[in-house]
């Protein structure tokens, strides 16, 4: 029984997020029980056919925030079920109650930690851009002049923080496949999206390429102001994955690239 | 058609710029109130350069302002910058005439009355004095005139230790101490380890040494007990801001050194 990774998963996930290292002064603020009372977790996920989540031939959902929801809820001995949500309305749909976890957030930014709780970082990612491979983009600053397509909502903060200040224009859309229309037609010669979205792009737009590294960013899961128990015990679990190496391996074998020294306890 | 950029951004503003009214999701307790009111009330005592001080202009300045103004600048709120008396400074906080506080040492005693933020700073007292005669133990300071500052809570703890014999100088701050040593008034002195590195770069013809670590903390920005929203903010500003060399620009700026380079979320 103790060898089995689920129950040890679970018991020392209960150790850390449990009553016993809770400081005195900190009374449950039931989101925890809340969850284990329902027995399921309720996690949102924007399914965009990325390697973030899509619908996978046989056994429905897949990628990346997937299988790590499925690996939290798991430690925490509970079913994990997961609920659809857009991009530009993912971060209200979590505040309203929708679902308890948000696994496709935006970009880990200040901006964001003023609307939600982050959860320690569950892995990085790139903003890079993606052009025609005639045009000329040694740096940021041949950015410049160029009409700019990028995701819209609150992906939209890194973005603009990301790029030099001067002549662009950004132009957003709902969408990696509106982009590639945008781009297609067109109006923008440049995208700039995260790095696990620019195969996706290249392969609709062959003569386009991965041409610039703009900068890394951490991902985060995200809950509602107030609901710590519930983040102590996912981040209690985020933990353990990155102890066992699960982590690293996600990250690995759907972001495509080694998991970064994260720096949290 | 492609939303224009301006159209966007005024949106992006308006969901992001602006803190969101608080109400059933949003934060609670102080960090509510300060999205509320607009202004972080951030007390920090200005005696203690490089982490807290008053500029030429008589502004304050200093590591642990300069890491304020950032943080509030991510909270989208002004700042309010209220100077303390180093003795007073958790007393201020408890009865919530400031809502943070900058950093302070990390001690147990401290930990029993107010919440800190993961540490982002450390602070090094060391006992400075001529090299001969060494002082290898306190019962050295036998006879000796001891200048350190007064409030902190190295003279309180190195205060209590000094043998009978000793004659303790308290200090206004930090660079009185230092000149009452350089002027003779004193025979030891209570120093930061950076300011000895100061000392012994501007006065190579002075031969002062560190004769002892008195004591070590990591520093740590706080606030009141039972505050989990706004400490996780803070935990969060602190690993985003390190992570992207902010914290360390700016302390770098201040000591000529990065004093955390590695940030964690706690």
């Amino acid at each position: 029984m103790w060898n089995r990774p689920t129950s040890r998963r679970a018991l020392f996930a209960a150790a850390l997020a449990g009553d016993a290292i809770r400081p005195a002064a900190a009374a449950p603020d039931g989101s925890l029980r809340r969850v284990r009372e329902r027995g399921r977790l309720r996690l949102g996920v924007g399914v965009e056919g990325t390697v973030m989540a899509f619908h996978g031939s046989a056994s429905g959902l897949d990628g990346f925030a997937i299988r790590l929801g499925r690996r939290i809820a798991e430690g925490l001995n509970l079913d994990a079920e997961f609920v659809s949500t857009q991009r530009l309305s993912r971060v209200d749909d979590l505040l309203a109650g929708e679902f308890d976890l948000l696994m496709t957030a935006p970009p880990a930014t200040m901006a964001l930690a003023r609307e939600a709780l982050l959860t320690n970082p569950i892995g990085q990612a790139s903003l890079v851009a993606v052009a025609d491979a005639s045009l000329p983009m040694d740096g940021l600053v041949q950015l410049r002049g160029h009409h700019v397509a990028s995701l819209a909502g609150r992906f939209l903060s890194i973005v603009d923080s990301s790029l030099p200040p001067g002549e662009r224009q950004i132009m957003t859309f709902r969408n990696l496949e509106e982009i590639a229309t945008a781009l297609a037609e067109g109006h923008c010669d440049v995208a700039v999206v995260p790095d696990y979205m620019a195969p996706s792009l290249i392969v609709r737009l062959p003569w386009m390429s991965l041409r610039l590294r703009i900068t890394d960013y951490f991902l985060v899961c995200l809950l509602r102001f107030g609901e710590h128990d519930l983040l102590r015990a996912v981040n209690s679990q985020l933990f353990i994955l990155r102890q066992e190496q699960e982590l690293a391996t996600l990250q690995e074998v759907f972001l495509g690239r080694p998991l970064p020294p994260l720096g949290f306890l | 058609m492609p939303a224009t950029r301006r159209r966007l951004l005024a949106a992006a503003g308006a969901a992001l710029a602006l803190p969101r009214p608080a109400g059933a999701s949003g934060p609670s307790g102080i960090l509510r109130r300060i999205f509320e009111t607009g202004v972080l009330r951030f007390g920090v005592w200005l005696g203690a350069p490089p982490w807290g001080s008053l500029d030429q202009n008589g502004e304050p300045d200093g590591s642990e302002v300069a890491i304020a103004r950032l943080l509030a600048r991510d909270m989208n709120v002004r700042l309010q910058v209220v100077r303390l008396p180093a003795a007073e400074r958790v007393a201020a906080l408890l009865a919530d005439r400031v809502d943070l506080l900058a950093g302070l040492p990390i001690m147990p005693a401290n930990l029993q009355r107010i919440a800190f933020a993961a540490a982002h700073d450390r602070i090094a007292y060391i006992l400075v004095a001529r090299r001969d005669p060494a002082i290898n133990h306190l019962q050295d300071l036998a006879g000796k005139r001891v200048a350190m500052p007064a409030g902190t809570f190295a003279a309180q703890s190195l205060h209590d230790h000094l043998p009978p014999e000793a004659t303790t100088i308290f200090t206004e701050n930090a660079a009185d101490t230092l000149k009452a040593l350089l002027s003779g008034d004193a025979d030891a002195a209570v120093a930061h380890d950076f300011e000895l590195r100061d000392l012994q770069i501007a006065r190579e013809d002075m031969d002062f040494i560190a004769h002892m670590t008195i004591s070590t903390w990591r520093m740590g920005l706080s606030t009141r007990l039972g505050e989990p929203d706004l400490l996780r903010f803070l935990n969060t500003f602190l690993y985003l801001r390190t992570r992207d060399g902010s914290i360390a620009e700016i302390q770098s700026r201040y000591f000529g050194t990065a004093q955390n380079r590695d940030g964690r979320f706690r």
